[in-house]
């Protein structure tokens, strides 16, 4: 029968032949080694384009904001002065704090115990329609699934594929990723930050009676694992009811500018406590 | 086969530079995909059985860099690939005319596609909104750049192709 056929017919058949087999398998999930192995020389290749392309954007950036960085620096300057001297007033808190800590035995992982890997971010999502970046770091320098990515300004994403020698970030501006999230306000309420497709951040889900106040700062709650507590996610910019008026939703903005990231840290020693234990017992009952 | 050998590389680089050069000129949550500009002038001024080739490496490629599931991106230039080549005949790679709204309905059909796979991976894709925030963007600035593409592709094929160059209406 083949043998009647045209081989334009030929080749239109085999071509959706294989791409259609090709997603079956990669959403089943079978054909991770394979990708894994296909995207090592890729990502060989984005690494130098993507040094290439960030120097690119940072030179244009960089000449068009000349006479804004020396006003910038000015103000920062005196901003500086002033949180030196409040450095100075924390590290006498901080010193009280440790003491009564050791007091009580009481361990957790602060910042400090985090092992950190820095990546340079050497390309993006070509889709579009989801926000990931990648980062030139892998499976050998001990990256894996979940990691949290951060910057010194705050909160990046997770990490969500890795290869030998690359991965790619979810950020928490995509509409995919939901962080738990905590008002740092007088009650500490609690919330959901969500990206959107915009970009923009929301935090939602918060209590109605809770006290928001613009310029708060909004931070990780370590509850559901995802993400260890205490990351800076951003800060609050605007108040508001939801539709459903049942809970109140506050927009945030990041400190972190996502389209200009150059080099991120991924925290590669956080193990996020197994809840899958409370799941099961929920289920059963 | 020379087209062949070459094909490989080309689309290596062009999936690269997708992922790093064309996110410099994002605008909103879309960007230009020279992936799908060399697909569509390939479809353009080859016959589909070389062109058909190119669109599933290009598509595996593209999907390699990107969380879509591997082989959404060849599915959709495929189908984009036999709507063109049931659509228009081989055309001159001096044609301007056809081109430009050959790419702008070709980044629809790519954006819709890429949005189903999307939710079939399980991703939540706001679709209404994906339309004008991502899709219009990509299709905008692929409609400006397609003729220098085009004029590649076709000097290219028509290098590797002297003979059938010269039949070309």
């Amino acid at each position: 029968m083949i043998g009647n056929r045209s081989p334009r017919t030929v080749a239109i058949g085999t071509a959706l032949f294989i791409s259609i087999t090709l997603v079956i398998l990669s959403l089943l999930g079978t054909l991770s080694p394979a990708e894994s192995l296909g995207r090592a020389p890729l990502t060989f290749l984005e690494n130098i384009f993507g040094n290439l392309s960030g120097s690119l954007d940072s030179t244009a950036d960089d000449i068009a904001e000349i006479r804004s960085l020396r006003t910038r620096n000015l103000e920062l300057e005196e901003a500086l002065a002033d949180y030196q001297a409040e450095l100075a007033e924390l590290r006498e808190i901080r010193s009280d704090y440790d003491r009564l800590i050791a007091l009580l035995n009481y361990t957790t992982q602060t910042p400090s115990d985090f092992r950190y890997v820095t990546a340079d971010v050497i390309g993006r999502d070509t889709a579009g329609v989801v926000r990931t970046i990648h980062l030139d770091k892998g499976t050998r320098d001990g990256v894996a699934t979940g990691d949290p990515v951060i910057t010194e300004l705050g909160l990046v994403g997770r990490v969500v594929k890795v290869s030998a020698t690359g991965c790619e970030v979810l950020l928490i501006t995509d509409s995919n990723s939901a962080v738990n999230a905590r008002i740092q306000n007088p009650k500490r309420d609690v919330g959901t930050v969500r990206g959107t497709l915009s970009g923009d951040l929301v935090l939602t889900f918060v209590d109605p009676d809770a006290q928001i106040g613009v310029g708060n700062l909004v931070l990780t709650s370590g509850e559901g694992q995802n993400f260890p507590a205490d990351l800076i996610i951003g800060q609050v910019t605007g108040v508001s009811l939801s539709d459903d008026e049942l809970f109140q939703q506050a927009s945030i903005r990041s400190l972190v500018d996502f389209s200009r990231l150059e080099f991120v840290l991924i925290i590669t020693n956080w193990e996020p406590v197994d809840l899958s234990v409370f799941e099961d017992t929920t289920e059963a009952n | 086969m020379a087209i062949y050998y070459i094909g490989f590389p080309v689309l290596m680089l062009v999936a690269v530079i997708d992922a790093t050069f064309m996110q410099l000129f994002r605008l909103w949550g879309g960007a230009p995909s020279l992936m799908l500009m060399v697909i569509v002038s390939w479809a353009l001024v080859a016959e589909i059985e070389d062109a058909l080739p190119w669109a599933v490496i290009g598509g595996v490629m593209r999907d390699l860099l990107s969380v879509t599931p591997t082989g959404s991106s060849a599915v959709a230039f495929v189908v984009i690939v036999i709507a063109i080549d049931r659509t228009f005949p081989k055309i001159n790679w001096h044609n301007i005319a056809i081109p430009p709204p050959t790419i702008l309905v070709a980044s629809y059909v790519y954006g819709l596609m890429l949005f189903g796979f999307h939710r079939m991976a399980g991703w939540d894709v706001p679709f209404l909104d994906g339309l004008w925030y991502v899709i219009l963007p990509g299709a905008i600035m692929n409609f400006i750049a397609i003729l220098v593409v085009f004029r590649l592709i076709g000097g290219i094929n028509n290098f590797l192709r002297p003979q059938r160059g010269s039949m070309l209406r």
